[in-house]
């Protein structure tokens, strides 16, 4: 954001005759609006895709009445929570009734900021990147005391301080799985962890040891606890305490809840993403691209005719997935318009995800090739913003369906349960990989 | 020994967690993408013919048709009677024959919470006495069969028709003999008993 | 300096999402430990009782399903042969055969709620959705059958108000080849899972003098460690032509009496049902499926309790008749109305969360508890 403020102000007259602070503000807010934006976004999307996962693990469809496939269904939610009537409890305390849900938003809000979604889109990349996510994470603890109480509901209480003693808790083996991944990376800045992951798929930190393999197994776990999700989400146990520290909530304010509790799945899935699994490197393509530019004589060799050869051959079979499934969805649209007599076409809402996801990768691979040669801007230009953009979105996309997956197979564990797992087995784990991974690198320089 | 034993205990759990969940999440994985969904998209599917109203389908595996083989026997062997959507014997709203009725009042007599209503004329030539009301309250009616089950003719049946909601449950109490008919059978008797014609209301 | 507490008083109200259906309990905690817990009931009361002395026998039938709604062949066949008993009434081989083969087809379903409603409480809600599909299949046997999916009103006195359809037994059968590997699947997907083990384990431990001493009976009783089945020890209908296990709470899994024993208890149930229902397909006799049986039936004169093996425990009906067509008394003890008792008893010292599993695992159901 600071290089976008300063370019502005030198290259463009007009904020020139502004000024530099108003540019500045002028910059933020569109950032702030920006990252609202997405927020909301995100929010609803994932209230879709959870009742779209939460139907297909149950054996049911999902919504799919209200747009098409049902994808206008979380803006219908949206608009039944404006118009449903403002309940304030008569004996609550209002004005922290009020403020409480925005502390959420905000803690939620505020990690946007440090999000990478390329290689420059970030909005700024302070160099504590990483603590600044951990510490913008405990925020919400004071949201969800301050809903819990101002509801003078006894269950929004036992709800919200639940909630408190398990984010609380959960924070530390969260901190320790981080503090394993900024070990080997040397800095705490979420580009400066991305950068040294390049290389191939092999390189994520994921794979780099198996302590950062179990260290990411802690994260993932702490992470989920983190955001009160089953198993952990007794704050919000749905057959016992009713919604727990919302359950005085109504219409909006609810809504604000929901959309940040939803976010706050994207969030930790996308620093999942960053620490572990590559950030926006683009796996396959990007490297084999590396590795020619770098004169390696393997990549010289991949990045001729026999690579595009390759590419093609590994295009087909994901072309024909995606020809079966597009072909099954367009023949499908024809019935419905009757312009096929009435025939048995076997079709749903996944096969088109899946179709145009292997027509995607296919066309990626099969084309990057001759791109690179032929059109090298447009190539550059995909490279540097469109597809590390669109990766790091996939990347956290398929995160957060493990996550959304996880809620609708394993029961939810009681308040002892979970503080044991977090301080008896996840904590003892977290040190074991930090101290392990400390070993590790030593023995490997 | 304690100590082992408990560290033993202490991995065993981790084992434990970690092997059962994943295999929770395999058998939910196949049952999200894998398997047919057993959602019946109500209004679009007519239920008494089973015929798709919109043409809308039912969802399928994904992939294609040789990894259904893959599914196994579970999956393929069982084809409930879906088609039709309900069976024959189905208990949906009362049906009244007004032909075969001979108004014996069997079925309100043993209606446990008194549903129907029965009034009948003796006409000539006919058997019994003739309906000429049939009130059945369905807003009371718990489709328990007893008056279906008693009917000495088969006058009372059940229909395949389930949907009845309405605003207004003043319109569930219905009578299930047609104005005109009831007319008709009024003016007979009156004929036979040699008195004046009655109106439309039964009234002589 | 002190610290003042005080104790919480909850209200877990009729309108909640896991009391199953409209119970009450009033808790006293201190935060999240139960001290004292007092049900309220009679939010479902319907005087059922008293309306059977209002009306004829036959005429109870359909209020018989209202008792149980979720096993209401058991509760119709309990019924029927408490009057079958007191008029003298036989029935013919094959109406046995088929009222057997209803009320374990009924049991294995309302078990599958129980276990899948139980699931839900703990927190996962596949489980539930994955019972409810295998429910569908048998409610659609149920409608080929007498043309309900929950309050059947099939039998009647001297036998079953209809014979069999065309291929029903083949159909039965198929759906029990695709329940099995069912039934497999949902073991490994819920029963064996980690979490699930360890928030039933210990819950609710109920010793067998406490079990005996409040007259808990069915699941519960037999998860206690107490080997006591009306099907086997007191033999009604053609239970003892047939043979099958009955489940009991071993010292395997831990001691017995706790929530994973009467979890346990009804999932073995259910595999039993599965076979006792095939040995019904094979044995099934030819023959009329009902005795004529009078319809203003009226009974001698006495009184006698008879009871049946509901899939929530013993169902006992005492009728006293003072020779009229309808009964002076009808007084109907069911299984969960002993178990709400227990309640009380049992929560000192749990946790709000170890409530809701124990209510579950109790398999308490308001119809039955306040007819």
């Amino acid at each position: 954001m600071e290089e976008l403020v300063h370019n502005l102000y030198r290259e463009v007259p007009f904020f020139q005759w502004i000024g530099f602070v108003p540019t500045a503000v002028l910059v933020m807010l569109a950032c702030g609006l920006l990252v609202l934006n997405f927020f909301g976004l995100m929010g609803g999307l994932y209230t879709f895709f959870e009742r779209k996962v939460a139907g297909w693990t149950n054996s049911r469809r999902g919504p799919n009445r209200v747009g098409p496939y049902g994808l206008v269904q979380f803006i219908a939610d949206g608009v039944k929570l404006i118009l449903k009537e403002d309940i304030i409890p008569a004996e609550a305390d209002k004005n922290y009734f009020r403020f409480a849900p925005y502390l959420l938003l905000l803690g939620t809000a505020l990690s946007f900021v440090v999000i990478p979604f390329g290689p420059i889109l970030i909005i700024s990349d302070l160099n504590v990147g990483v603590l600044y996510l951990l510490a913008t994470g405990a925020l919400s603890v004071v949201g969800l005391i301050m809903a819990g109480w101002a509801s003078n509901n006894k269950w929004s209480l036992l709800g919200g301080m639940r909630s408190a003693a398990q984010i609380v808790s959960y924070e530390i083996p969260m901190a320790l799985a981080i503090m394993v991944v900024v070990l080997l990376a040397g800095t705490m800045s979420v580009q400066g962890i991305i950068r040294h992951q390049e290389g191939g798929v092999l390189n994520w930190f994921l794979f780099s040891s198996p302590f950062t393999f179990l260290a990411f197994l802690l994260y993932f776990i702490s992470s989920i606890a983190e955001i009160n999700r089953t198993p952990f989400d007794l704050p919000e146990a749905e057959s016992e305490l009713v919604a727990g520290y919302n359950v005085e909530y109504s219409g909006m304010r609810f809504g604000v809840f929901f959309a940040a509790e939803f976010s706050n799945i994207y969030v930790i899935s996308a620093v999942a993403v960053i620490c572990f699994l590559g950030g926006w490197h683009v796996p396959l393509v990007g490297e084999v691209a590396e590795l020619g530019n770098r004169g390696h004589a393997l990549g010289r060799l991949l990045a001729g005719p026999p690579a595009m050869v390759l590419f093609l051959l590994a295009a087909l079979p994901m072309s024909y997935l995606a020809w079966k499934a597009l072909r099954a969805f367009v023949l499908d649209v024809r019935c419905k318009r009757r312009l096929m007599p009435n025939r048995l076409v076997r079709f749903n809402s996944e096969l088109l995800v899946l179709g145009l996801l292997f027509a995607a990768i296919a066309s990626v691979l099969a084309l990057h090739v001759p791109a690179r040669g032929l059109l090298p801007n447009l190539y550059h230009l995909g490279f540097a913003y469109v597809l590390p953009f669109l990766v790091f979105f996939g990347k956290s996309m398929a995160v957060s369906f493990v996550v959304l997956w996880l809620r609708w197979t394993v029961p939810r564990l009681r308040v002892d349960q979970m503080m044991l797992v977090c301080w008896k087995y996840l904590i003892p784990m977290g040190f074991f990989c930090f101290i392990g991974q400390g070993f590790w690198s030593w023995l490997w320089s | 020994m304690n100590a082992i034993r408990g560290i033993a205990g202490y991995c065993r759990n981790i084992y434990e967690s970690v092997t059962t969940i994943a295999t929770g999440m395999w058998i939910t994985f196949k049952t999200a993408f894998f398997e047919r969904k057993v959602t019946i998209q109500y209004p679009s599917h007519d239920p008494v013919s089973g015929r798709n109203r919109d043409e809308d389908l039912q969802d399928r595996c994904p992939f294609p048709a040789p990894f259904e083989r893959l599914l196994g026997a579970s999956q393929r062997r069982y084809r409930g009677p879906l088609a039709g959507m309900v069976s024959e014997r189905y208990r949906g709203l009362l049906g009244h024959d007004e032909l075969k009725c001979i108004s014996c009042l069997l079925c309100a007599r043993t209606c446990p919470i008194d549903v129907i209503t029965v009034k009948g004329v003796r006409i000539e030539g006919r058997k019994g006495r003739a309906p000429i009301t049939y009130v059945v309250d369905y807003a009371k009616c718990m489709f328990c069969g007893l008056c279906v089950e008693v009917c000495p003719t088969g006058a009372v049946f059940f229909t395949r028709q389930f949907e009845a909601s309405t605003y207004d449950y003043h319109t569930l109490i219905r009578d299930l003999i047609s104005p005109e008919l009831r007319h008709e059978r009024l003016q007979l008797a009156a004929a036979e008993a040699g008195e004046k014609p009655a109106d439309q209301k039964g009234n002589v | 300096m002190t610290l003042v507490t005080e104790e919480m008083v909850l209200n877990m109200g009729p309108h909640h999402p896991s009391t199953h259906g409209v119970l009450r309990f009033t808790l006293r905690t201190d935060g999240e430990v139960i001290y004292g817990c007092q049900p309220d009931i009679g939010y479902l009361h319907r005087g059922l009782e008293k309306i059977a002395e209002q009306i004829t026998y036959y005429q109870f039938m359909p209020f018989t399903d209202r008792i149980d709604y979720l096993a209401a062949m058991n509760c119709n066949l309990g019924y029927a042969i408490a009057v079958e008993r007191l008029a003298g009434i036989e029935v013919p081989p094959r109406a046995d055969y088929i009222r057997v083969l209803v009320a374990e087809l009924n049991r294995i379903i309302s078990h599958l709620i129980s276990v899948g409603t139980f699931a839900m409480d703990a927190g996962a809600v596949t489980p539930f959705t994955h019972a409810l599909r295998e429910r569908e299949r048998a409610n659609d046997l149920f409608e080929e059958l007498c043309g309900a999916r929950l309050t059947y009103n099939y039998i009647r006195f001297g036998g079953v108000a209809l014979d069999l359809p065309e291929g029903f037994l083949e159909r039965l059968g198929g759906f029990l080849d695709y329940f099995e590997p069912r039934l497999r699947q949902f073991n490994r997907l819920i029963s064996t899972n980690k979490i699930f083990k360890e928030r039933l384990r210990g819950v609710g431990r109920i010793s067998p003098d406490q079990a005996l001493g409040y007259a808990l009976v069915g699941p519960n009783l037999r998860a206690s460690g107490i080997d006591w089945d009306l099907r086997r020890d007191e033999p009604y209908s053609v239970y003892a032509d047939l043979e099958f296990e009955v489940p009991v709470g071993t010292p395997e899994l831990g001691e017995p009496g706790d929530c994973h024993h009467r979890y346990w208890v009804r999932i073995r149930e259910m595999q039993q049902s599965v076979r006792l229902l095939r040995q019904c397909i094979e044995r099934m006799p030819g023959g009329p499926h009902r005795n004529k049986v009078t319809r203003k039936l009226k009974l001698p004169p006495g009184e006698h309790y008879v009871r049946t093996e509901a899939p929530r425990g013993e169902l006992g009906f005492y009728l006293i008749s003072r020779g009229e067509d309808r009964p002076y008394r009808l007084r109907i003890r069911t299984g969960s109305f002993s178990a709400m008792s227990i309640i009380a008893a049992l929560s000192p010292g749990l946790m709000v969360a170890d409530l809701v599993v124990l209510i579950a695992s109790l398999d308490v159901i308001a119809p039955e508890v306040d007819r």
